[in-house]
């Protein structure tokens, strides 16, 4: 119960922040104004990835529509969105210890861990409310500008999704997106704990991400051992869906993977907060 | 008496400086216990060891009898604190600050927010957001939060630090009221001597974190001669000229009209009487401790040494 | 009495199968055709399964709307891939049918006691030399098959079977098999280390070439209901 009322008033903090709707208004401006773009100016893609068809087939219907622009955004949550999340993680503890706030709410008759562990599932709430958003924002503004239809993805060569099938997929996609997002939110929070200003875990956090990306991207021999311990090497989990049958057996394994490193570093972040001296 | 802070050598180290070293101290029921020393002394650090915030290196501490750091943390229900200046969520109301404590400390109604609000004369701000308050105000919503649970314990880290004249009355009062309608023990740690002198039944005196005194007020005082007699006298020069050649008396000063000697309680009938038989014309006669004078020619001797 | 009727019969067989000995392309072709010159529209549903390694597509539902002389559109929700040629086979829809100066004949084959007279459609400016062959039924008189050739390499192969429609030969289900010399890649979706995905396909081709398979299976076909000429704002250009 207490934890409960802790995670209600955690999620209060959040949402009385400012930052915390920056990510929303960016998305909120963003996605509609490429969507609009896209049906202002076009978007070459069907003639490039067609060419093996043109010289006996008639293209019926467009597949450039809101659904396809939606996937590829959905690259934006490896190294853009992020940010958002951060923004708000970074400034969890770090935060609170800057301001010293800590002093009032520490005092009461609640135990760190809970303090941890509520301010871990409001920032996971608040991951899963933005990158809904970021989906809603995607797929309904995409289906209002460009309209909907079938998805064409890649997938052991062309494959085109019926608008029902790429709904579901787009549903497993973001729920995947999401569970991505709580990696990256769990890194900044542990980071988060360790500072008494905001600003180190936002920058820390992000650095680790393009690092580990960058690594994670490399073609070299002597990084693929390594390559298993970075998170960002589960990162395109939520891309998965899109495959025809959809790879549950491989979903799985990235989501145990991904689940370790939420695991372990909200084990890192109650070792640091419990320890923790409140000086400010 | 039932003791409720009882710390065994408890110390905290920060990096090679120890800001609090083998503290034993002991506040009981009902005490309003005065927590004196200059910057630096560890009174800070003690209350945040003692409210959990840091961790002592060594030693422990109770409260209630109880170690809250085996036997968690429910025990923060029955104490209220202020520990320096109170920082709220700026972002949010009085209320709504108010609010989130009382659902964490559990049991305390809307009533009873509403209630503290009006005891620290913030009622008609309740619903403005903190950013918006003055630090006097701030402080006095500090005051409202460490209240708010009617604590059996409550431990206030300069209190009157940032508020008016009249803030600090009220809040004197207020501790006082809380100690003699309630019973409510009271850590109260201040720059302000004679607030403590004021308010406190007992007190202890901390320098390089080390505990220098430890007792009631009146004893120390008692105990350690540091009583002045303040007397409103005509020719308060000649009637210094004329006591110089009293040994027994330490120190004198003239201010105006008074006439300020320091002599303990048992020798000042026969100060007066030497005065009236010289034909001096005494108006009043002030019997004042001076916790000051105390408290400085301790931390003197301390830094002589 | 049997006997006469046999005797009959033989000898109209005998005169069908010398007529169409000495037919010419010209004649062969009008044949072909004659059945359709009282069609004057028609709309019918589509079903069109793609069975193309390295592309997958749902199975799509579209409609088809046809007006003399050649009018025709294709309506689809979302996408669907169409076969651009021979969809419909008769002449007023199909561009390579009203130049019967353009055939001749290539053979006559019978194949399982079905006699057919094979037509080669020639085109002098096509420098891919392109050798289109239409297998048309010398008893029915309708075309059974397309062979689609470049250099004597076979590129695709249509198959039409047919329904007898208010005494039109229409479409039941028509199949087309194809080779695609390049074939298609197999690119793989977005990852971490190809964020959009696909990047292998400008560059990426298979060894051997593949071959697919497009069936469209009509149905609900309506004849002669009389379709307005605005109907067809997005015509398509569906045979050359």
């Amino acid at each position: 119960m207490l934890l409960l009322k802790l995670i209600y008033i955690e999620l209060i903090k959040i949402f009385k922040r400012p930052r915390s709707y920056i990510g929303f208004i960016t998305i909120g401006i963003l996605i509609p104004l490429i969507m609009f773009l896209i049906d202002k100016f076009g978007f070459d893609f069907q003639q490039h990835h067609f060419l093996p068809f043109e010289s006996a087939f008639l293209f019926q219907g467009s597949l450039v529509n809101g659904y396809l622009i939606s996937y590829y955004l959905m690259t934006v949550l490896w190294v853009h969105f992020p940010f958002f999340i951060i923004l708000v993680a970074g400034d969890s503890f770090a935060g609170e210890a800057a301001k010293g706030t800590f002093r009032i709410f520490l005092t009461r008759p609640v135990s760190r861990f809970q303090v941890i562990t509520a301010k871990f599932i409001a920032t996971y709430i608040y991951t899963a409310i933005i990158v809904a958003f970021l989906g809603f924002m995607c797929l309904g503004a995409g289906s209002i500008i460009l309209g909907s239809g079938d998805l064409f993805v890649f997938d052991k060569g062309i494959l085109i999704l019926s608008q029902n099938e790429a709904l579901l997929r787009f549903f497993i996609g973001y729920l995947l997106a999401i569970f991505v997002q709580m990696v990256v939110a769990s890194l900044a929070l542990f980071l988060s704990t360790l500072n008494d200003n905001s600003v180190a875990p936002i920058i820390g956090t992000y650095a680790i991400i393009i690092v580990s990306i960058i690594l994670s991207i490399l073609k070299i021999d002597a990084l693929e051992s390594i390559k298993p311990y970075l998170f960002t090497t589960y990162f395109d989990v939520f891309f998965s869906p899109f495959a025809d049958p959809i790879p549950w057996s491989d979903i799985f394994n990235y989501l145990i993977a991904l689940g370790k490193f939420i695991g372990l570093f909200y084990i890192l972040s109650i070792v640091s907060f419990v320890r923790k001296d409140i000086l400010s | 008496m039932t003791t409720i802070i009882k710390t065994h050598n408890l110390s905290k180290k920060y990096h090679h400086r120890w800001a609090v070293s083998d503290l034993n101290l002991e506040v009981l029921k009902g005490q309003i216990f005065g927590f004196l020393g200059p910057n630096g002394a560890g009174k800070s650090t003690t209350i945040k060891i003692l409210l959990s915030l840091v961790s002592p290196t060594k030693g422990k501490y109770e409260l209630f009898g109880n170690n809250p750091q085996y036997k968690g943390n429910s025990i923060y229900s029955r104490i209220g604190a202020l520990v320096e200046e109170p920082d709220f969520y700026l972002y949010l109301s009085a209320w709504q600050n108010l609010k989130f404590l009382a659902d964490i400390t559990g049991n305390i109604s809307k009533t009873r927010i509403d209630e503290v609000l009006d005891i620290v004369q913030l009622k008609d701000r309740k619903k403005d957001k903190v950013k918006s308050f003055s630090h006097g105000m701030r402080q006095r919503l500090g005051i409202a939060q460490a209240i708010l649970g009617k604590p059996e314990l409550l431990i206030l880290d300069e209190p009157t630090s940032g508020l008016s004249p009249e803030g600090i009355k009220d809040t004197r009062e207020l501790i006082k009221r809380l100690s003699e309608e309630e019973n409510t023990t009271i850590l109260l740690s201040s720059h302000r001597l004679h607030e403590i002198e004021q308010i406190c039944s007992h007190m202890a005196i901390l320098d390089y974190g080390k505990l220098i005194v430890q007792g009631d007020v009146s004893s120390l005082l008692h105990e350690t001669d540091f009583f002045i007699t303040e007397i409103i006298i005509d020719k308060p020069e000649d009637a210094m000229k004329f006591l110089l050649s009293e040994s027994f008396l330490k120190k004198m000063t003239v201010s105006g009209e008074k006439l300020k000697i320091h002599v303990s309680s048992t020798r000042r009938p026969e100060v007066i009487k030497k005065l009236v038989e010289k034909n001096f014309k005494i108006s009043s006669v002030i019997p004042r401790t001076s916790l000051e004078d105390y408290y400085l020619s301790l931390i003197e001797k301390r830094h002589i040494k | 009495m049997k006997i006469r009727i046999l005797i009959i019969l033989l000898f109209c067989m005998y005169s069908i199968s010398s007529a169409s000995d000495t037919l010419s392309p010209g004649q062969v072709l009008m044949k072909t055709q004659l059945i359709y010159s009282n069609l004057k529209d028609f709309s019918v549903k589509a079903k069109v399964i793609a069975d193309i390694p390295n592309f997958r597509m749902p199975v799509k539902t579209v409609e088809f709307y046809y007006k003399n002389p050649d009018l025709f559109e294709a309506k689809t929700k979302g996408f669907a891939l169409v076969p651009k040629y021979c969809l419909l086979p008769f002449s007023n829809s199909n561009k390579i049918l009203r130049t019967p100066q353009n055939f001749k004949i290539n053979k006559r084959v019978t194949i399982d006691k079905k006699k057919y007279i094979i037509l080669q459609y020639i085109n002098d400016n096509d420098k891919l030399k392109n050798k289109i062959l239409f297998w048309v039924d010398a008893y029915l008189w309708r075309i059974d098959k397309i062979n689609i050739l470049q250099q004597d390499k076979l590129l695709s192969t249509i198959d039409f079977s047919y329904q007898n429609l208010d005494g039109f030969w229409l479409p039941d289900t028509t199949l087309f098999t194809m080779i695609f010399p390049k074939g298609i890649p197999n690119a793989s979706g977005p990852s971490i280390s190809d964020p959009f995905g696909g990047s292998q396909f400008g560059t990426l081709q298979n060894q051997i070439d593949l071959e697919g398979q497009v069936k469209i299976i009509f149905s609900d076909y309506k004849i002669n209901k009389g379709i307005d000429d605005n109907f067809f704002e997005n015509r398509n250009e569906i045979a050359h």
